[in-house]
């Protein structure tokens, strides 16, 4: 697993802000310590659909067959 | 059945209530009275009832017993339970775990819905963590609830109400739900069994949603076999909830099934880090037991757990805000500190970072699948350590909050992540009597596998039976 750049109070208060939410700086600095380990490269295949990988896994409820 | 089981009904499981019921040798009003008293003695010590519909159940199970004499035989007829206090049900406001009342719906979740046509009571709605969001059982409005093997312990979360309440005996099974380990984490900590269905397998229609790509819904009961009987009621498409599948739904006596030739994977990384004494000694035990049941036991390989972790956080981060937002800007003065700073997180991520977490699943689902290949399930410790207590876990808002949540239910999400099935049973107990479960991980619409696997070790293991001292 690749590092990525973690989450900076400055960039979680401007996500934030663009989401409608106000935070000040002890809270924008909480934030990024909070959600900076999730923060990952998932590696996942360039150019492909979001669902195009088989099987299909968790969403497998939404295959035609499974629907009435 | 010990004497002391014999000779109080509310002791009984789920299933030999059901059978002295259909055998007429007690009434749904004897057996409804039975776990009233019990729940008017014991409830205010774990905190574990938000409030007793006891007219309302009173009324139920007298209809029940004239159904039954006209010949009625619905499988969950008369049958005592109680909910975690998330889903509608017609005419009731609910709490959702929050500080305030939410006004009733005009129709029952789909899940309690069910129930009733199958004929079961509901006694009342169960404590549960802040609108599902907490894994231990603390709830700044409410107070936390208490496990009853020890009432200075956490019971887990977020379906704290119902682990402890069918652990104490108080009724013969209770819904929970499962966004990252709700269901199971208590389970473990209460000494229950907890059944974490696949995504997609139960109707969430009417039931408070938290993460609409994670959450599950699913019994608590005593014994795999009573998770089965609600499972095989609850389960199967909707058309009120589009993401239910039609595939068909096992019956109850599927936790019959023959398990021998089965193999059972035991990762060899990650669900091995950190265990206490008694999570570690049960997994030795546990791996005894399945082998005399003729299961075979295989190491396996899983992918890179962090990762799936990490990917599961990011999901539930942005989806529980974004299903927040309008209250958390409106209404920040209506939550707790914990739960309020955990929605806050989710304004961090950004679309992208949320994309590639969700873009991760299928790839992450057929490594997963790929690495138990050939296994009926995996076996995982449910937590690392039995229940630690309600002070030491009382983090609320601090800036630690997340890491030490996040640490409670590492083994518990990646079933989310990857829409697993998973079952949590009793394992074993600590030298002072705290009780740990182990949970029993399938592919996706398995669940009939977990519980032939979970009531075949039942029949040879005692755990499930012991009750706790909360007299």
């Amino acid at each position: 697993m690749t590092d990525k750049p973690k989450a900076t109070p400055d960039a979680v208060a401007i996500t934030a802000a663009r989401g409608g939410y106000r935070v000040d700086e002890a809270a924008a600095k909480r934030i990024a310590n909070a959600i900076s380990p999730a923060l990952t490269n998932f590696d996942c295949p360039a150019l492909t659909l979001p669902m195009s990988e088989e099987p299909s896994g968790w969403d497998q409820r939404a295959k035609p067959e499974r629907r009435s | 059945m010990s004497s002391q089981q014999a000779s109080d009904p509310a002791l009984w499981t789920l299933t030999e209530a059901q059978a002295a019921l259909s055998r007429k040798r007690i009434s749904s009003l004897e057996l409804t009275k039975a776990c009233l008293a019990r729940i008017e003695r014991i409830a205010p010590k774990l905190n574990s009832f938000l409030s007793i519909d006891r007219e309302d159940a009173f009324k139920a199970a007298r209809a029940a017993d004239r159904a039954r004499a006209r010949g009625d035989k619905r499988p969950l007829l008369g049958v005592p339970l109680a909910h975690k206090d998330m889903f509608a049900r017609k005419g009731k406001t609910m709490s959702r775990g929050g500080r305030q009342s939410f006004a009733p719906d005009d129709q029952d979740a789909t899940a309690i819905a069910r129930l009733s046509a199958a004929g079961a009571l509901h006694l009342g709605p169960l404590h549960m963590n802040e609108f599902a969001f907490g894994p231990t059982g603390h709830n700044e409005h409410d107070g936390p609830a208490r496990n009853a093997w020890d009432v200075t312990r956490i019971t887990g979360g977020s379906s704290s109400g119902s682990a402890t309440s069918v652990a104490a005996r108080l009724v013969f099974g209770a819904l929970g739900s499962d966004t990252g380990g709700s269901v199971r984490m208590p389970a473990h900590f209460c000494g229950v069994t907890g059944l974490k269905t696949s995504y997609g397998r139960v109707s969430r229609a009417g039931a408070m949603p938290l993460s609409f790509t994670l959450d599950t819904i699913g019994p608590l009961t005593r014994t795999a076999e009573d998770a089965a009987q609600i499972f095989s009621v609850i389960a199967g498409f909707d058309p009120r909830d589009a993401t239910t599948s039609t595939s068909a739904v096992p019956k109850p006596s599927a936790a019959k099934a023959p398990v021998a030739g089965l193999t059972v994977g035991l990762p060899d990384a990650f669900y091995t880090e950190n265990l206490d004494a008694t999570v570690a000694r049960a997994v030795e035990e546990m791996v005894a037991a399945l082998k005399s049941l003729k299961i075979k036991v295989k190491r396996v390989t899983l992918p890179d757990q962090a990762r799936v972790n990490a990917a599961c956080q990011v999901v539930i981060g942005a989806e529980s805000t974004a299903i927040h937002k309008p209250m958390l800007i409106g209404s920040p003065e209506k939550y707790g500190d914990q739960v309020r700073n955990r929605l806050e997180n989710g304004f961090g991520y950004t679309a992208v970072e949320y994309i590639e977490a969700m873009r991760f699943r299928a790839v992450a689902l057929s490594q997963h699948l790929a690495a138990t290949a050939g296994c009926a399930a995996i076996l995982a410790p449910t937590c690392p350590t039995v229940a630690p207590t309600i002070e030491e876990t009382d983090v609320r808002g601090g800036g630690n909050a997340e890491v030490v949540i996040q640490q409670i239910t590492r083994f518990t999400r990646a079933a989310n992540l990857l829409g697993l099935p998973a079952l949590t049973i009793p394992s074993g107990f600590s030298d002072s009597g705290l009780p740990a479960g182990l949970q029993f991980v399938g592919a996706p619409y398995t669940e009939d596998a977990l519980l032939a696997i979970g009531a075949a070790v039942q029949r040879v293991t005692g755990h499930h039976l012991r009750v706790p001292p909360v007299e």
